[in-house]
């Protein structure tokens, strides 16, 4: 092997890091201008989490708990749009609120927009409960007493006399509850909510990294379904019929993918290359 | 028993609120001043004494039986706990303020290295609070313009911005250190390529060709990656959950009874 041979496959194992970065910025933004379209399967968790929403009659109380911030929005964004479009879309009651003070903002904007586009009126048919502290004291308060533990909505209002509110007193009344995050919150409902009544539907909208440690409370049933990241939200998207954000990211999604692991196959070339090269 | 007490911490009518608050301002004020004079053998005792009690509310409202209702005596006490337990996060707060304030006003006063980045924070809590205060409780446009600016302009973004970094270092970081050493980083990439592939539409496309109905349908993509998170994926993080349950449940009982050592336990307060 000649020396400009064995140079190549050592460079080949030591690109610039600002040519990766180069790349990544490419093969994520180049799919948002010129759009790819792409096959789409529902993975079973998201049919599940979409069939639970769909079981629950017109009418139904549905929680919705935004736990995210701007860093995580580019997938729980569009997990937010999408479960709130179905629960209006399926004439449900809906509470919103947050355990993340930026989550909060964030499901209120996405929340009032929906609310225009479905008719939906502020305490008749949605309510904002707003940033609340204290993970645990708020769940375990809630399995009791609901008007009790989110007395006043995002406003500092008054719940308790709220249309929407009427015949809701504890957890036994709520049919589902849709928790949105980007850390391992879910536990928390399991452990202290999931189980005081049986009947409640728990869906978990987990960041795609978070996505391999639902799989036990999938297959136990205390999840009821999951939308994975954003793909799971572009999934929902397709079963909603309403293409969006999640939609239009899965291109930058699939390339990154790829790009990550085309790199990690040219590294191990040039990794054999070069340990063969010294073998001989 | 504990009914007069739920009383006093209830909702207040308008008229009498800012006595209340008063109020609370003070005896707040002089309990901190008491805790601050406390000598310091007294006040370990105190912090395991009010830890164990507040251990033990929740405890007994979840071990003791319940009736009809599915109650017991202190089951109608939970929400006032929970919102003193707010107010106490609350204090945490501040406490965390007026830490950052001393830390960064004394590197701003004594002009010490990197005094820039100090005044840089303290002015955009400052106008954070002082915008969000106005936002929530004042009439002014500007200022609540100046609010949605500084939280869904500025903040919002940044923490978009500082969280997009990963994936710029986790490319570099997948290329450089993901070699094919021994089998079982084989069989770790091997499982990698696998679960990406059917993570994203790209890689679910290699397979779609597969009939779903057909003997070799286990062999699309999905397919494959389900069975490695429901089965392999799955027991593994069983095993897992039930190693931190059982070291949870113990690291509990340690801080409940105020037996754990080390770290901040043992330091001198």
């Amino acid at each position: 092997m000649t020396g400009a041979s064995a140079n190549f496959w050592d460079k080949l194992q030591a690109i610039d890091r600002r040519i990766l970065y180069l790349l990544l910025l490419i093969v994520v933004i180049a799919p948002l201008f010129l759009p790819i379209s792409l096959p789409t399967v529902t993975m079973p968790s998201t049919q599940r989490l979409y069939d639970a929403i769909e079981s629950i009659p017109p009418g139904g109380f549905v929680i919705v708990s935004a736990t995210w911030s701007g860093g995580t929005r580019a997938e729980n964004m569009p997990q937010t749009v999408a479960i709130l479009r179905h629960a209006m879309q399926r004439g449900l009651r809906v509470a919103v609120f947050s355990f993340d003070v930026q989550g909060s903002q964030l499901s209120l904007d996405i929340a009032k927009r929906l609310a225009a586009e479905y008719g939906y009126e502020y305490g008749k048919n949605w309510v904002h409960w707003g940033f609340r502290p204290q993970v645990g004291v708020v769940m375990k308060s809630m399995v009791r007493d609901i008007p009790g533990t989110f007395d006043k909505d995002y406003q500092g209002k008054p719940t308790k006399d709220m249309p929407m509110m009427q015949g809701i007193k504890n957890i036994q009344n709520v049919d589902a509850i849709v928790e949105i995050a980007a850390s391992g919150i879910y536990a928390d409902w399991i452990g202290l909510v999931v189980g005081a009544n049986p009947k409640l539907k728990f869906g978990f909208c987990p960041t795609s990294v978070m996505v391999p440690e639902t799989y036990p409370y999938l297959a136990s049933g205390q999840i009821v379904g999951t939308m994975e990241g954003m793909r799971g939200a572009a999934e929902y998207e397709r079963l909603l019929k309403k293409p969006g954000l999640a939609t239009v990211g899965m291109g930058s999604i699939s390339l990154a993918h790829v790009l990550i692991m085309l790199l990690i196959v040219i590294g191990n070339i040039g990794y054999f290359a070069t340990r063969a090269r010294r073998s001989r | 028993m504990l009914e007069p007490i739920v009383r006093f911490f209830g909702p207040k009518p308008p008229e009498v609120l800012p006595y209340y608050v008063a109020g609370a301002v003070v005896l707040s004020i002089l309990i901190i001043i008491l805790l601050m004079n406390l000598p310091s053998r007294a006040r370990k005792p105190l912090i395991a004494t009010v830890t164990f009690l507040a251990g033990l509310f929740y405890a007994t409202e979840f071990f003791l039986p319940i009736d009809k209702e599915g109650k017991n005596f202190l089951t109608d006490y939970l929400v006032p706990a929970s919102k003193l337990g707010s107010l106490l996060a609350g204090m945490t707060l501040t406490l965390g303020i007026l830490s950052l304030l001393r830390v960064h006003g004394r590197n701003i006063t004594r002009l010490r290295s990197g005094w820039y980045n100090s005044l840089a924070l303290l002015a955009a809590m400052t106008a954070m609070v002082v915008f969000g205060l106005m936002e929530r409780y004042g009439n002014n446009p500007t200022a609540k313009q100046v609010f949605s600016v500084l939280f869904e302009g500025m903040l919002i973004n940044m923490d978009a911005t500082m969280f997009s970094l990963i994936a710029f270092y986790i490319v570099s970081a997948a290329y450089r250190a993901f070699r094919i050493r021994s089998v079982e980083a084989t069989i770790l990439m091997a499982t990698a390529f696998l679960v990406m592939l059917a993570q994203v539409p790209v890689g679910l496309a290699l397979t779609a060709w597969i009939p779903r109905d057909s003997m070799l349908a286990s062999l699309r993509l999905e397919v494959m990656k389900e069975w490695l998170l429901t089965v392999l994926n799955a027991a593994a993080l069983r095993a897992i959950a039930f190693g931190l349950g059982v070291g949870g449940l113990a690291i509990s009982l340690r801080i409940w009874l105020s037996l754990e050592r080390g770290a901040y336990f043992e330091k001198e307060i």
